[in-house]
């Protein structure tokens, strides 16, 4: 889905918080976090283990509702949304990029592509354009009969992210995209979603607790214990 | 362990139903089965059922043989049994018999009085009729009745109403063995009543009790002996009579159709429980690893296992225990009211249902074992460690196949390669869940033969009616038959009594001579050839040919009246319903009995309805009883329907198996894919597209499974008519496209739901958590 450049913040959030109460111990695991990002923007979130970083992945990736605040992405208030509508919503909105990159073990390169982009609804004619151009994007193309289990872990990360990228969303979001992967892999691999965010326009947003990614984004934001203390 | 099983307690409830089923189906069918045996064994046993039946051309008793000190005989009831028909209450008419009793409280075979009193020997108008004219009927005690033997009406007063172990099951013909339920009427009244007419006391028929632990052979055989001056029609064993030899059969039919399902459901409990563990040590394997680390000894790993595995066979044993109570009774009391039984005396065998308790432990035991023993094969490390997937991990056929199935959408491609993937579990899924849909199949296919073959072998015979004679009469004397309205042909039989031997070793049987060129008759040769004329040729039904152990071309020995013997030559084997047959040419039928010009019967054809004609035939003075061809055949179905019920309760059990097979078959890929389906949730694919790909496995699954079953169900269903032909007679193999749409439409109807736990499951999908575990691939 490509959304064009528009002036608004293509992600708002409000003093969001998520906890969990278990009897009378309520754990918070974030904290009235506000933070907008605009259209095209590369943000990392930098943070230890257990900061929060991945909650608030989940929350704007509506894998996971907020328990208060307010949460605006890509000009939809989901405060309040009924589950049921979050599957449309990531499927017109946001792109998923996973640490262990969670590609179909039995669909090939190319098919672990369409498989993000049939559930769109487009023309096999355009199901097929985008596969083969995200493919070559990536640098793949002559993989794209290949299953994961003969990839190996970089060219199955670049086949996850051609797969969220191929469906052009307003929102990607990274979830350590090199945590399993060789220091010199992880780089060319962000270096890439860098260079597709720039042409697809994007906002790409990765969590992680690598510095060295920090370095190549637009903006970095750093979390601890559940509250966003610098940006 | 408690833990373990509360964690799989979905899976290990499916288990334990499918072992509850294996023991319900194993222990109540036999308990069925052994509850008829042991009904006919009480109920027999307390009237006196007599040992032995003679039945002979009527004589005065004053020419019968000394009866007393009969080698192995304790005791010898007289009587006379005429058949004929009885006037019903709209004076329409059914087959009968009018017994004439020398005591109003015979001996043997002793009647049980459920209304009303004996029979008053003083009274010439006192009877007692069969309970089937009461219950089918409606004559009660107090009503008059008439019956009609030859051209002579006896018009008696009801006075009592009772059971008679000859008539437990009632048949208007017993040749054919298949019970018509209130077909015959029959009315006991005094002896003394022909007696008093004819001026002396004539009886043709004799029944013998033995001596507590005589051979009954060796009694038998002097029984005859005795007898040899008599003209004797049938001997008639207790184990050849038709309420003892009907039952007999249908246990052995039934017994012929129980192991199938209970072997079936076996296998079922068996990889249910194998893929179950074995997705539980897999979650395991760190914990399991961990102890092995910390110094515990196998055994003691795998006694856990080994606990688990029993403790869901006992409580499947424990509940299918319960249900054989249920479906004994529900196999057993219905088909004992279609079949007529006065009562059913119910049999609990504790042993059975403990054996098959213990089956069932013995199976989850053994495949709850498997798993972990193959996993403690290796080092503590290896347990630990995560397995590495293999380059190629996804077989061949998935790469090969790749392109063909790209013109599938992805939801199919995607249920079919983890199908593939996973090939051990789907091939052994497959198999089962075919096995199971094979058996009611093979029931089908069994019953379907079993009914047709002679419904067909009666349509290719060309006669209408059979008309039996009381008694041997000139050719001369059948005049009047050809004339009556709607009598289009006329075709003469002869059947008397005859001994068939080999070895020294001797049977009763029933001579029928017929026609060489019959116009009429087509006997099911099912070896041999059929007859030509030749003078020492016989042709022997299976029943006989089995019991003597005969085939094709052996010699034997034909014993009529006073003994004397015909060699003779068995040409060919009949696969004929009618047991107990010799068939030979009608004119050496004639010969070796001594009746040279008579005959016993006459086949029929006919034009137009044959109610008219049969009521007409029934008033001839030498008619004993009229069959209609049309009415063989209905009954022949009725009864067959009832081993229907077998199969469907199979039918039922079977797809309920398989149900619950897959369901629990699809949860586990579901609970094993959880991430996946997560990352698929990611996507944007909602509830919706994610039950599309599960009904797709559970489809395909069903599907090839479904496929399976034709060949499982044809193989099984020919076994079953093998055996079913030498229990009864020849069953030919009859494939009915209907058989298989049945059970498969039914199974594939069924599957859908079967889909539903595992929609549920992910419908509830924790998105966060599922991708936790990081389990994919």
């Amino acid at each position: 889905m490509s959304t064009g450049a528009a002036p608004s913040p293509v992600i708002r959030l409000s003093k969001l918080s998520k906890w969990y109460d278990q009897g009378p111990i309520r754990t918070v695991v974030l904290a009235e976090a506000s933070l907008t990002v605009d259209h095209g923007q590369f943000v990392v979130v930098l943070g230890p283990s257990g900061s929060g970083k991945t909650t608030l992945l989940n929350l704007i990736g509506t894998m996971d509702t907020p328990s208060s605040g307010s949460l605006v992405v890509a000009g939809v208030d989901l405060h309040g949304r009924a589950p049921v509508d979050h599957a449309a919503f990531r499927r017109d909105t946001i792109g998923f990029i996973f640490q262990f990159y969670n590609l179909f073990p039995t669909l090939t390169a190319a098919e672990n592509i369409e498989a993000g982009l049939e559930v769109l609804g487009l023309p096999r004619s355009e199901v097929t354009r985008r596969t083969r151009e995200y493919l070559e994007a990536v640098g793949l193309a002559d993989r794209a009969a290949a299953f994961p289990a003969q990839l190996s872990g970089g060219q199955q990360q670049r086949v996850a992210i051609a797969r969220a990228l191929a469906k052009e969303p307003p929102v990607v979001l990274a979830d350590e995209p090199t945590g399993n992967l060789d220091h010199a892999t992880g780089e060319l691999i962000v270096r890439l979603m860098r260079d597709l965010n720039r042409r697809t326009r994007s906002a790409l947003m990765v969590v992680t607790h690598n510095a060295e990614i920090a370095k190549m984004a637009d903006r970095v934001v750093h979390i601890s214990d559940g509250r966003i203390i610098e940006e | 362990m408690l833990r373990d099983l509360w964690q799989i307690r979905w899976r290990a409830l499916a288990v334990a139903l499918t072992a509850a089923a294996g023991v319900g189906i194993y222990a109540g069918a036999e308990m069925a089965i052994h509850t008829g045996g042991h009904t006919r064994e009480v109920l027999l046993g307390r009237m006196q059922f007599a040992d032995l039946e003679v039945q002979f051309l009527p004589e005065d008793v004053a020419n019968l043989p000394d009866l007393g000190r009969i080698p192995g005989v304790r005791g010898v009831e007289r009587r006379l049994v005429m058949p004929g028909t009885v006037f019903l209450k709209d004076n329409s008419r059914i087959s009968g018999a009018l017994v004439f009793l020398e005591s109003p409280a015979p001996a043997m075979d002793r009647l049980e009085l459920i209304d009303g009193r004996p029979v008053d020997p003083a009274d010439f108008e006192s009877a007692v009729i069969e309970r089937s004219l009461a219950t089918y009927h409606d004559f009660a005690v107090g009503d008059r009745i008439r019956a009609k033997v030859g051209e002579k009406i006896y018009d008696s007063r009801i006075d009592g109403v009772a059971v008679s172990p000859e008539y437990l099951i009632t048949t208007a013909n017993p040749d054919y063995l298949i019970p018509e339920k209130g077909s015959l009427g029959v009315i006991f009244t005094g002896l003394a009543r022909v007696s008093d007419a004819l001026g002396f006391t004539m009886v043709n028929d004799l029944l013998f009790r033995f001596e507590p632990g005589a051979d009954p052979r060796a009694a038998r055989e002097a029984v005859i002996t005795r007898l040899a001056k008599l003209n004797l029609e049938r001997v008639i064993p207790k184990e050849e009579h038709f309420v003892w030899r009907f039952l007999q059969l249908q246990m052995e039919a039934f017994e012929l159709y129980t192991p199938c399902i209970v072997l079936t459901l076996g296998l079922l409990s068996f990889v249910l429980t194998f893929i179950s563990v074995n997705r539980l040590v897999l979650d395991q394997r760190q914990e399991i690893g961990s102890l092995l680390a910390l110094g515990y000894r196998r055994a003691q790993v795998l006694r856990a296992y080994l606990e688990a595995g029993m403790l869901v066979g006992a409580v499947g044993g424990v509940v299918g225990m319960g249900l054989s109570l249920l479906l004994r009774d529900l196999l057993v009391r219905p088909y004992g009211r279609a079949l007529g039984m006065p009562e059913i005396v119910t049999l609990v065998e504790p042993a059975r249902m403990i054996t098959g308790c213990l089956a069932a432990i013995v199976v989850t035991a053994a495949a709850g074992l498997l798993p972990p023993l193959r996993m403690l094969r290796l080092t503590p490390q290896s347990v630990i460690r995560e397995p590495i997937a293999r380059e190629t991990g996804l077989g061949s056929w998935v790469h090969s196949s790749a392109a063909a199935l790209r013109a599938l959408p992805l939801v199919v491609r995607y249920g079919i390669r983890n199908m593939v993937r996973r090939r051990s579990r789907t091939l052994s899924s497959v198999l089962a869940i075919g096995f199971s849909l094979g058996v009611p199949i093979a029931y089908l296919v069994s019953l379907t033969s079993t009914l047709e073959t002679p419904v067909r072998g009666f349509a290719g015979e060309r006669w209408d009616l059979t008309v039996d004679f009381l008694y041997p009469v000139l050719a001369d004397d059948i005049g009047a038959i050809g004339p009556l309205p709607g009598v289009v042909r006329v075709e003469p039989y002869f059947r008397r009594f005859a001994e068939i031997g080999t070895k020294g070793r001797f049977e009763s049987a029933s001579i029928l001579g017929i026609q060489m060129d019959s116009a009429m008759r087509r006997t099911a040769v099912k070896a041999g050839r059929a007859l030509s004329g030749g003078p020492d040729e016989v042709l022997v039904s299976h029943d006989l040919a089995r019991r003597l152990g005969l085939r094709v071309g052996d010699p034997v020995t034909l014993r009529i009246r006073n003994n004397v013997e015909f060699p003779s030559r068995v040409i060919g084997i009949s696969g004929e319903i009618m047991p107990g047959q010799i068939f030979m040419p009608f004119r050496r039928a004639q010969e070796i009995t001594g009746f040279e010009d008579d005959l016993t019967g006459v086949y029929l054809s006919t034009s137009g309805p044959v109610e008219g004609l049969a009521a007409a035939l029934g008033g001839l003075e030498y008619v004993a009883k009229v069959t209609r061809k049309g009415g063989v055949v209905e009954a022949f179905r009725k009864m067959v329907s009832g081993i229907m019920r077998l199969v469907y309760v199979s039918l039922g059990v079977s797809i309920f198996s398989s149900t619950l097979f897959i369901a629990m078959s699809v949860s586990l890929v579901i609970s094993e894919r959880r991430a996946e389906y997560a990352t698929f949730r990611c996507l944007g694919y909602g509830r919706g597209k994610l039950a599309e790909m599960v009904l797709v496995h559970t489809m395909v699954e069903g599907g090839l499974a479904s496929l399976v079953s034709i060949p499982v169900g044809l193989a099984l269903g020919v076994y079953l008519n093998a055996r079913m032909s030498q229990t009864w007679y020849h069953v030919f193999n009859i494939f009915r496209p209907g058989d298989f749409i049945l059970v498969l439409a039914v199974a594939l109807i069924l599957m859908p739901i079967a889909a539903w736990p595992a929609v549920r499951t992910l419908n509830r999908l924790i998105i966060v958590e599922a991708l936790a575990t990081r389990r994919i691939g």
